[in-house]
């Protein structure tokens, strides 16, 4: 994977989603995301096209008559 | 000290050896001599308990049926809709919520069984917790060592059992959020099959993983309540419809024909030795024979972080946006990240479930039970931080879950054993089965208990 820099991706998410960061919650945020990155990174590294299937499956119901 | 099983309350309020409202009322009064210490309730519903206390008095006074939990007080983690109270799930924010217009689905069954609920039980804020602190309340306490930790997000149902408060509490299990206090409080705890019971008029963390279930001191109460709570749920879309199947008449067939293994590699690594010595006298006590490889139990891990930290945060995106400062700082940052995850890493990791599901369950082929560590360790300090594990200084919040997360990743049946006599502190284990096989998990747990393996003492408070 690309290496991850999570300030960038605050600076540029952030104002997109309507979310504030205030000075005092950006490392603890930054920190987060750096663990979220590295757990991406692990579960990328496992999944190929043959896995395609997501766990969750939609199924339509039927109309109540 | 002597405090009676839901089962023993039950026997005696039916055949009016006690009323129901003496039960209820000595319950009462030890949440009042000594939760101030604990901090298991966050609400009290004293007048609803006494009033549903005379309504199962006047039940066997008019010779009407009793259910099988009458007379037996339990209490909820504050996430559960409790008529007339705003469901907290553990945050300041819900204060300002109306109150809950009806009980959740799992409340009214308990009702309908004979129970008292006695109020609502403290949490980690909107259940992203591993430790049962929390900054609005106060921690939930460790009833067997006040200083520590009572674990989470269920923090208020694992102490308040273990106190002797309730003999029955509810809580929810996201990555692990029944088992760890299960664990940490010494106490027997049930995360049945992701889709066995309704989720309905609770308030969510995360759709894709939320379980709800029981906490109680001995595995056949486990199994009483649990029963209690079985059967389907339109209004809850992953409730998988099945009929009741009720497990208490299964707990006297002991270990008759079990296969048991032990699970290896990831969940024998990091643990500090007490915890895998737990799962050893386990082992030995359920003669297992062999040793097996969950594959990719660290992927799984990740992958369950992932879902967990997207779709919660996603949400709480509105309340993120108007209110982030009045979260609890422990969970802001978090969801604030989570908010912000790529959609790729989320598709992926929910791709990667199904992979791991399928390679998990084909082990089910040769064995019927595997056991886990229920956690690294025995119960941290309240506000420790970091801790010893594998060699390595980690941090506590999120390594409390370590060996519980790749399990409920793929919603697999769990009863949390409490083990004890490895340190002063109990420890837990899980013993998972495949999904609904929630009688085998409670089979084990009870010939555990029977054997004196697994206990769950009362607190000295």
């Amino acid at each position: 994977m690309t290496s991850f820099d999570s300030d960038r991706h605050i600076d540029a998410l952030a104002p997109a989603l309507g979310l504030e960061i205030r000075p005092e919650w950006r490392a603890g945020v930054a920190g987060f995301l750096t663990v979220a990155a590295a757990m991406a990174e692990l579960v990328e590294a496992a999944v190929d096209d043959s896995m395609a299937e997501a766990a969750p499956v939609y199924r339509p119901g039927e109309v109540a008559r | 000290m002597s405090v009676p099983t839901a089962a023993a309350i039950a026997r005696a309020v039916a055949a009016g050896e006690v009323s129901a409202r003496a039960v209820a009322q000595a319950a009462l009064e030890r949440i009042a001599a000594h939760d101030g210490r604990v901090g298991a309730f966050t609400d009290v519903t004293a007048a609803r308990a006494l009033a549903e206390a005379e309504a199962v008095d006047l039940a066997r006074a008019s010779g009407r049926p009793l259910g099988p939990l009458a007379g037996v007080p339990y209490a909820v983690k504050n996430l559960f809709d409790i008529a007339r109270l705003p469901t907290l799930a553990g945050s300041a924010i819900n204060r300002d919520h109306p109150p809950a217009a009806t009980d959740a689905a799992l409340v009214a069954r308990l009702g309908r069984a004979g129970a008292v609920l006695l109020g609502g039980l403290n949490m980690g804020e909107y259940a992203y917790d591993f430790t049962g602190e929390n900054a609005h309340y106060g921690p939930s306490r460790n009833p067997h060592d006040l200083e520590r930790m009572s674990g989470g997000s269920s923090g208020g149902s694992g102490a308040a059992v273990a106190a002797g408060f309730v003999p029955l509490a509810l809580g929810s299990d996201t990555n692990g959020s029944i088992r760890v206090p299960s664990a940490l409080c010494g106490v027997f705890g049930l995360k049945p099959t992701y889709g066995r019971l309704p989720r309905t008029g609770s308030f969510p963390f995360c759709d894709s993983l939320d379980h709800l279930g029981p906490f109680a001191r001995s595995a056949g109460d486990l199994a009483l309540c649990y029963d209690a709570l079985q059967g389907p749920d339109p209004h809850d879309p992953a409730c998988a419809g099945r009929p009741v199947e009720p497990t208490l008449p299964e707990l006297a067939k002991g270990l008759d024909g079990l296969r048991v293994a032990v699970a290896g590699g990831y969940f024998r690594t990091g643990a500090q030795p007490e915890a895998l010595a737990a799962v050893d006298r386990v082992a030995k006590a359920l003669g297992a024979d062999r040793e097996v490889d969950l594959p990719e139990a660290q992927r799984a891990r990740a992958a369950a972080f992932l879902i967990t930290n997207a779709e919660s945060s996603a949400f709480h995106l509105d309340r993120l946006r108007r209110r982030a400062g009045d979260f609890d700082p422990d969970t802001r940052d978090r969801f604030l990240a989570g908010a912000m995850l790529p959609a790729a890493w989320v598709v992926k990791a929910q791709r990667f479930r199904r992979w791991y599901h399928d390679r998990v369950l084909s082990l089910f082929r040769d064995v019927d039970l595997i056991l886990a560590p229920g956690t690294p360790c025995p119960a941290p300090r309240i506000g420790q931080k970091t801790m010893a594990l594998g060699g390595a200084e980690v941090a506590v919040r999120p390594n409390l879950g370590l060996y519980t997360q790749p399990i409920s990743f793929i919603g697999l049946p769990v009863a949390a054993v409490p083990v004890w006599g490895l340190g002063s502190l109990p420890l837990g284990v899980q013993v998972i089965a495949a999904p609904w096989r929630e009688d085998l998990c409670l089979r084990a747990a009870a010939a555990l208990e029977a054997m004196g393996v697994a206990s769950a003492p009362v607190a000295r408070l």
